[in-house]
């Protein structure tokens, strides 16, 4: 995230607020980034607690699935139109791909939440040193 | 030939002693306390049940405790309530959006329950429901169901392009649309399978542990001290394992919300 601006950070709703209480709006605006501080801090954790093992597991998972959705309807497929075993042949193909999908959307997903935590903390290492 | 006959017999009288330790998946049988049945179906209260009945109950009464004095700066109890509102909240928020906040009750309910069951299956002697893959893909389908029907009551014939990627040429599409379609169903398999293997597993640990424990302890009582040292590092383990699992459900169900409500 390439934000520079720290007024930036803030979130947008507190532009809604209309400028009567002064003090109000900035203890509010306080309070509602302490609040997205929470939320990064949980997403932190569960970024650095899935650890490899977790991961590797989870991603298994993911292949395991599509390949036995493929297998399933192959194999029902198959039992409706009287093709056995082709239907099955065809969808096994079918759900491996699914599965290396299922596998490379996990990891794009877990990618894309360990940049944001390293971009959110190396923002946060910066604001300090301010 | 007298005397090796009763050495056998002893031999044998020892080896069925130390088979009696129970099984490691011994406790995950589903045993009946009242007995129903309609017509052919069985629909006993089982153990499962009571323990599906406590968590809801320690569910309900923790929440109604908590909020009943409502304090500014809030008791333990009320703490307790209030982080795992704001958890959910948030995790909503961030992962669907505006709109999602109409399913935070539901999504409040599936985290309680899931977490509650892998909480209170960690008490010794206590049913882990959210072990038996049954319990499992029973929630993972009426999320899965519930996400679908939201996503074509939102989009009409519209949702089916989450099938297609959008920008692929059309030739391709007799390969990705049955990729796309099994994908899509296979996301119960993998919600369900992920959580129930992640809790039988850990239980399966934790009673093999537990075994050693006995069977060092009974004959050498200070190797017993090893693997009870690792069963308590294992329980730790445990509990956040317990946390962790029904967060990812949770989270995951969010993210099958944001696919429906949105559409990539």
């Amino acid at each position: 995230m390439p934000e520079t601006d720290p007024d930036k950070r803030s979130p947008p709703s507190s532009e809604r607020n209309p400028p009567g209480d002064d003090d109000f709006a900035s203890r509010l605006a306080a309070a509602r980034s302490r609040r997205g501080g929470d939320s990064d801090k949980t997403s932190d954790v569960a970024a650095r607690n899935t650890g490899q093992l977790g991961l590797g597991f989870r991603i298994a998972v993911d292949l395991l699935a599509g390949v036995m959705v493929g297998v399933g309807m192959g194999l029902a497929l198959d039992r409706w139109l009287g093709t056995s075993p082709w239907l099955m042949l065809v969808f096994l193909v079918f759900g491996f791909a699914a599965g290396m999908t299922n596998m490379l959307r996990s990891m794009r997903a877990n990618d894309a939440a360990r940049l944001k935590v390293a971009s959110e903390r190396k923002e946060r290492e910066r604001d300090g040193a301010d | 030939m007298k005397q090796d006959a009763s050495g056998r017999q002893r031999w044998l009288r020892k080896d069925r002693r130390e088979t009696n330790v129970a099984s490691p998946l011994e406790q995950f049988t589903i045993k009946p306390i009242v007995p129903l049945s309609i017509g052919k179906m069985d629909i006993s209260f089982t153990n499962s049940s009571l323990m599906m009945t406590l968590a809801v109950a320690v569910i309900v009464v923790l929440l109604v405790f908590s909020v009943r004095r409502r304090d500014l700066v809030p008791g333990r109890l009320q703490s307790i309530a209030e982080l795992s509102y704001e958890f959910i909240a948030g995790m909503v928020r961030e992962n669907v959006g505006d709109e999602g906040r109409k399913y935070f009750p539901f999504i409040f309910s599936v985290f309680m329950f899931v977490l509650f069951g892998n909480l209170l299956g960690l008490i010794p002697g206590a049913f882990t429901f959210t072990s038996h893959i049954a319990v499992t893909f029973a929630l993972a389908l009426v999320i899965f169901i519930g996400v679908t029907a939201i996503g074509i009551a939102r989009h009409g014939t519209h949702f089916f392009t989450l099938f297609f990627p959008h920008g692929a040429p059309l030739a391709a599409a007799p390969i990705l649309i049955p990729i796309e379609v099994i994908s899509y169903l296979s996301r119960p398999i993998s919600l369900s399978v992920r959580l129930f293997a992640n809790m039988t597993v850990g239980h399966i640990i934790l009673k093999i542990f537990a075994g050693f424990v006995v069977s060092l302890g009974a004959y050498f009582v200070l190797p017993g001290v090893v693997p009870f040292g690792l069963l308590v590092g294992l329980t730790a383990l445990e509990f956040f394992v317990a946390f962790l699992q029904a967060y990812i459900f949770t989270i995951l169900s969010c993210i099958y919300l944001n696919d429906a409500v949105h559409l990539h």
